[in-house]
């Protein structure tokens, strides 16, 4: 029981802080992606959202299994539909906490998705 | 085996879910955590007749409107036309009341509006830089502006504004307004965002999908733009009177949830849109003596 809480922890950070950050630093950079070239650095903004942050988290999942936690399985290379799913999970979140005051959002958003990204990655891991 | 499809299928029925989810459910969130402010409500008026024009007003004013954004509509190269009539006695009836004043400046007006502001330009209290610029038609069949027509026209505006403001002490505020087209043309948004004179932006709501979206695309707008929102085209085009009181009521309802501070409304006089003489006439009176600000 110890071991699994232990696990969710390690990957619900892992993941929780990879998403806070990559979604910050496109946050900084929307407006120089908007600005560039348009369309093309706002295709490059929305593929950057969609695609390679889903793909980023997917694979860090994935690595912190194997790396860091040791998992035995056949790592999986769905990197992109784990990432997705583990991005509609933060953005519920956020959807659902964007209301309150943002001392309450902030912590609140943060702590449930830990715990529910890292549950989620644990739960979904086989291999496959 | 079963358990490895069954597991996809959970997480694939969840992404779907969940992508729906974060579209729709804001509308209803809105609905449990609803703002408690007065809205101020204004409409389109589309200046008709001199004739119309004082009981237009006079009835406005019964049901409680505060705002009213009227077409740039003068003729400078012949004085004596009638439209340049029309608008001067709209403006000689509006100085009995209390009414702010929106004036929709349009591609094609830009060379009149020097004439305008001189003439009436103290009676007036926002100007509107084009209307919905990320759909404005340019002149092939179907084609829209490029980013650069567009462009041109919204600094000859705010130049010109901004040079009656200052020659005149004037307080003229700037808007525009934007379907939800503007998620495709977001450069546009950001290109408004970057004149200190915009102070605020307008969204324009059409039909249910636009209520239930409208805290998506109008997050979207904020973030994008930095600046304030409200609603500046809401309306339907029905002659079914209930069915149009209903729909306005309840959006009306809706966005003093949301937390806009305006809604201007389509149209006080116009085909389909018309509040003038209808059912909705009553029931707006009514929301806005419990709701208006």
């Amino acid at each position: 029981m110890e071991h699994k809480l232990k696990e969710i922890l390690i990957l619900g950070l892992t993941v929780t802080v990879t998403l806070y950050v990559l979604l910050f630093i496109l946050n900084i950079y929307m407006g120089f992606f908007i600005s560039y070239t348009y369309p093309l650095g706002y295709v490059l903004l929305v593929v950057s959202y969609l695609i390679l942050v889903p793909i980023i988290v997917g694979a860090i999942d994935v690595i912190t299994k194997h790396y860091v936690l040791g998992y035995s399985e056949k790592m999986s290379l769905s990197f992109w539909y784990y990432g997705i799913f583990y991005l509609l999970i933060y953005k519920t979140f956020d959807t659902l906490f964007m209301y309150f005051p943002f001392y309450v959002y902030m912590p609140v958003t943060f702590i449930l998705s830990l715990l529910a990204l890292g549950g989620a990655s644990t739960m979904i891991n086989n291999g496959d | 085996m079963f358990k490895k499809i069954s597991k996809h299928l959970v997480i694939t029925l969840s992404i779907i879910v969940m992508a729906f989810f974060n579209i729709f459910a804001p509308y209803y969130i809105t609905f449990i955590f609803p703002s408690s402010n007065k809205m101020i409500i204004g409409v389109d008026y589309y200046i008709d007749s001199e004739v119309a024009i004082a009981e237009d007003l006079e009835a406005m004013n019964i049901v409680g409107i505060k705002v009213i954004k009227i077409e740039l509509l003068c003729e400078p190269n012949s004085l004596t036309d009638y439209t340049n009539n029309r608008t001067k006695v709209f403006f000689e009836q509006i100085s009995f009341y209390d009414f702010k004043i929106a004036v929709k400046v349009m591609r094609e007006d830009v060379w009149k509006l020097g004439y305008y502001l001189e003439h009436w330009g103290d009676k007036i209290d926002y100007i509107q830089v084009l209307n919905e610029p990320e759909l404005i038609q340019g002149f092939g069949e179907g084609a829209l502006l490029l980013d650069d027509e567009i462009f041109t026209p919204v600094r000859q505006i705010i130049s010109n504004v901004t040079a009656y403001n200052v020659a005149n002490n004037g307080n003229i505020s700037m808007y525009t307004n934007f379907s939800p087209a503007f998620l495709l043309r977001t450069n546009i948004v950001q290109f408004y965002s970057n004149f200190t004179e915009i102070k605020f932006l307008g969204f324009d709501v059409y039909m249910d999908i636009g209520i239930q979206t409208t805290p998506f695309i109008d997050l979207a707008l904020r973030r994008l733009s930095g600046r304030e929102t409200i609603v500046t085209e809401f309306g339907i085009s029905t002659l079914d009177e209930n069915k149009k009181t209903e729909f306005v009521i309840s959006g009306l309802n809706f966005f003093k949830a949301y937390g806009y501070k305006q809604c201007w409304l389509l149209y006080w006089n116009g085909q389909e849109y018309e509040i003038s003489g209808t059912k909705l006439e009553v029931a707006l009176k009514e929301w806005i003596k419990d709701n208006g600000a």
